[in-house]
């Protein structure tokens, strides 16, 4: 940030002069001057003020708000202070990416950002420095992920492999003795789920992003390709039913149509699900391994959740994927780069966060401690997710749909109509393509 | 006979449909209160209806702290004040030059303050947000101070009535003595301009005590919450916990409840002075 | 001697020295803003480059054509008649009160309460109230109503409508404090001559009261109108602006921050704009009322 904490009485008078400065700033507006280089006089004199403190405070961006509730954040905060004199570290949490975003269209966001997933490839080095100097390279996992022009900006923060996420005490009680592993059983199970009072599927509707892997993760895996989503820019209509797109769609259409998702699924949630789920009162969720540690301290023993990959199709062994999680980046304004990049390589090698976080861990060669993945790996095709291309995530964006994100789930979800509405979706993807086209 | 039995079943039906009214207004009230003194084991046993047979004070406890609700209500009240006395210092200003005197562009200026009453805030911010950042002060308090400054205009039109009704005749006589224009503002019109000010001031702290988005926007950083933004924070990671999610809800609630509780006379009288423009 | 300086020099350092400050800051923040918006709103800028390609009206017709843009008009609709609702009663409990009922003031004091609470607070109380096992069901079910008991949040028939209901519940006792002071201001000699006149109840009603608060009626319209077409706050906390719930302004900020499409939703706040004051237009033509209120 641009000030220092510790020097309340300075800041104070600083900031002041700032509001002094603004009407001047607004009378030169009113005069017919440009507001952009008054401004930004304004704004340098306040931040060399600040640059010229020995204490550097880093802002860091993080989605996690339960840990700023449990107090985990000021732990790391003071385990990274302890070992890192002379700087302070400073949490931002966000609960909708559109605040944040709308710090990147000002052009003041955290030192240390996490990566929104609507921003495409090209537009990285406009927001953030190139990592490439941190050495992390050959120590890590998904290090192109957040690439552009041949220089990395995001290093994750873990990786996250993505599967059904079960209560094996549910499956028992509802005669379930081993986990699907083509579509029909599963939805065999599902049946026999509801039959004995559980809840075979949770959605988490509200949340939104627990329903991203249905688009973004699941056609993947039933075109058996990694990349399949990013051909999806070839396609006049790739959400005709019978394309992997369609079918993912179907899944989760079904799932709904035959009451397997919670009863009041429009108004759900992921931390009411996961109590539930350690319960068994619901069985399963469709997420990624990162669930696993916090379905267990909701309630349950971690001998009684197990993992596996989602049998999209019916024959074949399925696709599990790897990908990275939230992606760490580094500030292209800041005024502390050096001190930022410190805190990635820290979270990333020393903080023990990829596997608080119940992540795979992006470092090569360390362990995760999430046993269930071993179980997930066993029964799948284990393959390296492909990151975006940035035509795809265009596209997305000029045809509003939410692949990314869990809106064009819930949009298919809400219509009274499945049919009609993917040809709705094919339609806007259409028209999507042909204006970026001109 | 008759229309006094007429008299009687309208009276009745009177209370009835008043009574209605109260009834539908404080259930919200009892069942937030009476969830959030429930244990976890009392949430899953008992209907929202029941109260706990002992009352779990812990819940308080938690979203005190977990929401960070003290540093909420210090960032608040700071915000509170600071542009609550700006909008009475500046709307007593603007009233009293566009109230009492002739000059170019004064029509101009009062159509700019219509004009800006009508512009939906929340679609500009992207606008707002580079100016924030211009001058420095994104992730400050003052962010919030300035803005309510720029964009709150609806006191202009109350001083602007209250100044009309403050005879002419008042500066006149001060003229006479010698008083300079700055005198009668500070003297005169200021402090009859005193009840129009507790209208403002009633409004801007309802209006400012109620905002989510501004502060959502412009103070990201986790120790920079307003009640609002704690509130909607506090959530995300609780939203199973409907009772603590009542106890911070409640806590939030107190303060207002409270001003209203010993000012109600003056609320009253801000909002109608408020809407009601002669 | 002292320093006097004549009035003429005065009122022109007075003038200026007032207006400067707030007018620089009403400039700042609301009409630069705005203007810049107007301009947003005929480009393609998706709000992070440095590039603002030119694209005329095209927004503005992509808001016509595209029905999930123009089309969630209709969830603002709930909104709207919700709070001509809220009027009616506001209105209603205001009469209710300005006769002498015995303990008014207790009455009123507990009606006004919703408006006092945090917003936030209000629709977390009201979230948990429409959850499935929630209070409102669990009500309904004891009193035997147990077939109206739905699914509050997730029924796309009602979810609207409970939403509005919200801001129905929080804003009535505004409009009702308004209301009450305007009936006790009407001059007490009015309603003497329609007693002997041998008006009835309902007659006085119509013909005295109802005359005498066209001006408040339309200001309160206007306040609820504007409201309406600008809800965001209820849907986005409780439905985290789900399709079933999402209103103009819900889908504005979708489109400028999820979809970073912010030139469209320039265009669809422009819009918005126009609509509010249009709405706004016609209301004055149909309610009238004089020129003594904004």
């Amino acid at each position: 940030m641009l000030y220092c904490e510790n020097e309340k009485g300075d800041l104070e008078v600083k900031k002041w002069v700032a509001v002094a400065s603004i009407t001047g700033v607004s009378a030169l507006v009113l005069a017919g001057c440009g507001t952009q280089n008054a401004g930004a006089s304004a704004n340098n004199t306040s931040q060399t003020g600040a640059a010229s403190q020995a204490v550097k405070t880093i802002t860091v961006l993080t989605n996690r708000t339960d840990m700023q509730a449990n107090g985990m954040l000021k732990k790391y905060a003071q385990a990274f202070e302890k070992t890192h004199p002379g700087i302070t570290v400073k949490w931002q949490t966000f609960v909708d990416n559109s605040t944040v975003q709308a710090q990147m269209n000002g052009g003041t966001y955290p030192d240390v950002m996490l990566i929104l997933p609507n921003i495409t490839p090209n537009e990285l080095p406009q927001f953030f420095v190139p990592l490439d100097t941190l050495g992390l390279d050959n120590k890590i996992y998904f290090k192109d992920f957040q690439s552009y022009g041949g220089h990395v900006y995001g290093i994750p923060t873990f990786g996250d492999v993505n599967g059904i996420v079960y209560n094996k005490a549910a499956f028992k009680k509802a005669g379930i003795t081993s986990p699907p592993t083509t579509l029909n059983a599963f939805y065999a199970d599902c049946a026999k789920l509801k039959k004995h009072g559980i809840i075979p599927i949770a959605l988490n509707y509200t949340d939104k992003w627990p329903l991203a892997n249905w688009t973004d993760t699941l056609p993947n895996v039933i075109a058996g390709n990694p990349n399949y989503l990013n051909t999806m820019v070839q396609s006049k209509a790739p959400f005709t039913p019978n394309s992997p797109m369609g079918r993912a769609l179907n899944i989760v259409d079904t799932i709904v149509k035959n009451g397997w998702a919670e009863p009041d699924w429009k108004n759900t949630n992921w931390a009411n699900s996961k109590t539930l789920e350690a319960q068994g009162k619901v069985a399963m969720m469709y997420l990624g391994q990162w669930a696993i540690p916090q379905i267990v301290s909701a309630g349950t023993t971690s001998s009684n959740v197990g993992f596996f990959p989602f049998p999209a199709t019916n024959q074949g062994k399925p696709l599990a994927i790897m990908t990275p999680d939230w992606e760490l980046a580094v500030n292209k304004h800041s005024k502390n780069i050096p001190a930022a990049e410190e805190l990635v390589k820290w979270m990333v090698l020393d903080s023990g966060y990829p596997n608080y976080a119940g992540g795979l861990p992006p470092v090569k060669g360390m362990k995760s401690n999430v046993p269930q993945i071993q179980q997930l790996y066993a029964q799948a095709k284990v393959v390296q997710g492909v990151p975006s291309t940035t035509a795809l995530t265009q596209l997305e964006n000029t045809s509003q749909i939410d692949i990314n994100g869990g809106g064009a789930v819930q949009t298919v979800l809400n219509a009274p109509n499945f049919t009609s509405a993917l040809q709705q979706l094919n339609q806007q993807w259409e028209n999507a393509a042909s204006l970026s086209g001109q | 006979m008759t229309t006094k039995m007429t008299k009687l079943t309208g009276s009745i039906a009177k209370y009835m449909v008043l009574t209605i009214g109260v009834i539908v207004v404080v259930f919200p009230l009892y069942i937030a209160v009476v969830n959030s003194l429930k244990s976890n084991a009392d949430m899953n046993r008992l209907s929202p209806l029941q109260p706990p047979a002992h009352p779990d004070w812990q819940n308080y406890v938690t979203a005190w702290t977990g929401g960070t609700l003290g540093s909420a209500f210090l960032n608040t009240f700071f915000i509170i004040v600071l542009a609550v006395v700006g909008n009475i210092v500046f709307g007593t200003m603007v009233a009293y030059v566009l109230g009492r005197f002739n000059f170019p562009f004064k029509r101009v200026i009062m159509g700019a303050y219509l004009v800006a009453m009508f512009i939906p805030t929340m679609t500009v911010q992207v606008a707002i947000f580079g100016i924030i950042k211009n001058v420095g002060l994104f992730d400050t308090r003052y962010a919030m101070v300035l803005l309510y400054l720029g964009t709150n205009v609806v006191q202009i039109y109350i001083y602007m009535q209250f100044v009309k009704r403050i005879p002419v005749s008042l500066d006149e006589s001060a003229m006479l003595d010698g008083a300079s224009y700055f005198r009668i503002y500070r003297s005169i019109i200021f402090p009859l301009l005193a009840p129009a000010s507790a209208t403002v001031a009633i409004l801007q702290t309802i209006a400012i005590y109620n905002d989510l988005y501004s502060p959502y926007l412009y103070m990201p950083s986790t120790n920079l919450g307003v009640v609002s933004t704690a509130l909607l924070r506090f959530e995300g990671p609780y939203s199973a916990q409907w009772n603590l999610i009542m106890a911070a809800s409640v806590i939030i609630a107190i303060p207002l409840l409270l001003i209203y509780l010993f000012l109600q006379r003056y609320i009253f009288a801000g909002i109608v002075n408020g809407a009601v423009r002669e | 001697m002292n320093f006097h300086i004549s009035y003429k020099a005065q009122r022109m350092f007075l003038i200026l020295g007032f207006l400067i400050v707030p007018l620089a800051l009403l400039v700042t923040f609301s009409l630069y803003p705005a203007i810049k918006l107007v301009l947003y709103s005929f480009t393609s800028w998706n709000g992070l480059t440095t590039s603002y390609p030119w694209v005329g009206l095209h927004n503005y017709i992509e808001i016509f054509r595209n029905p999930a843009l123009f089309g969630v008009f209709i969830h603002n609709f709930s909104y709207f008649i919700g709070g001509l609702v809220q009027n009616v009663i506001a209105l209603g409990f205001a009469l209710l009160l300005s006769k002498k009922v015995k303990i008014r003031n207790g009455f009123r004091s507990i009606l006004f309460i919703p408006y006092m609470l945090n917003a936030v607070a209000v629709v977390y109380i009201f979230q948990f109230m429409y959850q499935d096992n929630g209070a409102i069901n669990t009500i309904l079910r004891v009193v035997g109503l147990g077939a109206l008991a739905t699914d509050w949040i997730g029924n796309n028939h009602v979810i609207n409508w409970a939403l509005a209901f919200v801001s129905l519940w929080e804003y009535f006792p505004f409009n009702m404090v308004i209301y009450l002071a305007a009936i006790q201001s009407i001059p007490e000699d009015m309603y003497e001559a329609a007693l002997l006149d041998g008006a009835s109840a309902w007659q006085t009603l119509w013909y005295v009261t109802l005359p005498n608060l066209r001006a408040i009626i339309q200001v309160n319209l206007l306040l609820t109108v504007s409201g309406a077409l600008e809800a965001f706050n209820i849907p986005f906390i409780m439905t985290n602006s789900a399709p079933a719930a999402a209103t103009f302004l819900t889908q504005t900020m979708n489109v400028a921050f999820v979809f970073n499409n912010y030139g469209l939703a320039s265009a669809m706040a422009i819009v918005l704009l126009v609509i509010v004051v249009l709405v706004i237009s016609i209301q004055r033509k149909i309610v009238g009322g004089g020129d003594d209120v904004v």
